[in-house]
């Protein structure tokens, strides 16, 4: 069957709408207006898929640009950060040999830790500072817990619209 | 490797001059601005709703802070008529001008970017209604960032307690000058005090004015001493509910030296 054109932006796009939504969300009061990074959670998930609709390595950047234009970042930092982070976890994923479920549940608990070590590294060297650890744990940890809600969004979404056979 | 190379290109162009990159981002905000407003409106109704739903589990608790409240404040507005009072009679004694403007405009946020290492908030104003890089923006209790971005219809503002965000202030009562950065934490720090200053408990930090860019005496922040324990650090509370954002003010000075 003859595939969409605009099939292969899938990924950035659904990405980009999860990032707009995202940022629509006032965070709670209280803990320092620390959100999850919705941008790295859907990278993770649309580098670990293995058939033809994933994100390749121009998309990963591309993603980055948006991201930075929609955030107020650095342009050229998250392309920079998501890059590393998927090249790390596609490594990772090769050296994991254990179930399929157990190998995506490390890959993507140890790139969460890598990019947010990245993301601390690289604050350190760009902008000369240093941010409060634990308001940067917190937001790792936040990340942590929306994986497996857009996780299992995405994977509906799949179900439902049959998007493969497209 | 290129696209890597092609990053750290853009990041060092950005760092360079900053203003090479910034009209993409703002072409880009004022493109999404409109998106946004239309993704925002169910989210908002959302959170409206729970918020709406969180004042009624707790209204009996906040009736009761209310009322306490009204006895404390009643004491403190007719102490503040007779300052007020005096205060005018003083200046006009010193011949002295007012040196914060009172024109302002309200603006509703759109859009929030806080992740790990930014802080910023999108509003729905922009050069269209008057607004300059740089403008401080306010809630009702005090500064909470300042214009960084701003596109034709939409801005974006640094909030105070991102790790960018660096603003000279004085302290009210003891009458230093420093400089208050943020930490993408619940609390600001203070830089650049000289050594040995006897700090008083609930001195008020307010925005000092040096450098033109901002309006000398909004509230930024306040000393407790009771948060400083540590010797090297000096921690600064800062403006009341920085971190609810509905409606924001913008205020609108423009300083004639320096330009966008």
């Amino acid at each position: 069957m003859r595939k969409l054109p605009f099939i292969n932006f899938f990924p950035v796009f659904t990405s980009f709408i999860f990032i707009l939504i995202s940022t629509t969300i006032s965070p709670p009061q209280g803990y320092s207006f620390i959100t999850p990074s919705v941008s790295i959670v859907c990278l993770i998930y649309w580098s670990l898929r293995k058939n033809f609709l994933h994100m390749n390595l121009l998309q990963t950047f591309f993603l980055g640009i948006l991201n930075d234009c929609m955030m107020g970042t650095p342009i050229g930092s998250s392309s920079l950060l998501f890059i590393l982070t998927r090249v790390f976890l596609l490594r990772l994923e090769k050296r994991v040999f254990t179930s399929i479920y157990i190998t995506d549940i490390i890959t993507v608990f140890f790139s969460i830790i890598f990019y947010y070590l990245s993301v601390y590294i690289f604050v350190l060297i760009y902008f000369d500072s240093y941010t409060n650890i634990n308001f940067h744990f917190m937001s790792f940890l936040l990340t942590l817990f929306l994986y497996p809600i857009i996780y299992t969004i995405l994977n509906r979404l799949f179900n439902n619209t049959k998007i493969e056979d497209l | 490797m290129l696209l890597v190379i092609f990053s750290i290109l853009l990041l060092i162009i950005g760092k360079i001059n900053e203003d090479n990159l910034k009209s993409i981002k703002i072409y880009f905000t004022d493109i999404s601005s409109s998106i946004l407003s239309i993704v925002g409106v169910p989210v908002s109704s959302v959170t409206r709703t729970a918020n709406e739903i969180n004042s009624i589990i707790f209204l009996y608790a906040k009736n009761k802070n209310l009322r306490q409240e009204n006895v404390e404040l009643y004491k403190w507005k007719d102490l503040g008529q007779e300052l007020l009072i005096e205060n005018q009679e003083l200046k006009r004694l010193l011949n002295s001008v007012n040196t914060i403007s009172e024109k302002f405009i309200t603006a509703k946020v759109i859009a929030n970017s806080s992740g790990s290492y930014i802080k910023t908030v999108t509003i729905n104003v922009g050069k269209k209604h008057g607004v300059h890089i740089g403008n401080a923006v306010t809630n009702n209790w005090g500064m909470i960032g300042r214009i960084i971005e701003v596109g034709y219809k939409v801005s974006r503002v640094l909030l105070i307690t991102d790790i960018n965000s660096q603003i000279p202030v004085y302290f009210e009562k003891a009458k230093y000058k420093a400089i208050i950065t943020g930490k993408n934490s619940d609390f600001l720090e203070v830089k650049y005090l000289k050594p040995r200053v006897a700090l008083l408990d609930n001195d008020r930090l307010m925005t000092s004015g040096d450098g033109g860019l901002l309006p000398r005496g909004l509230f930024v922040g306040e000393y407790i001493k009771n948060l400083n324990n540590e010797l090297n650090k000096i921690k600064i509370l800062p403006t009341r509910n920085w971190d609810r954002l509905n409606y924001l003010n913008v205020i609108l000075y423009s300083n004639e030296k320096i330009k966008d």
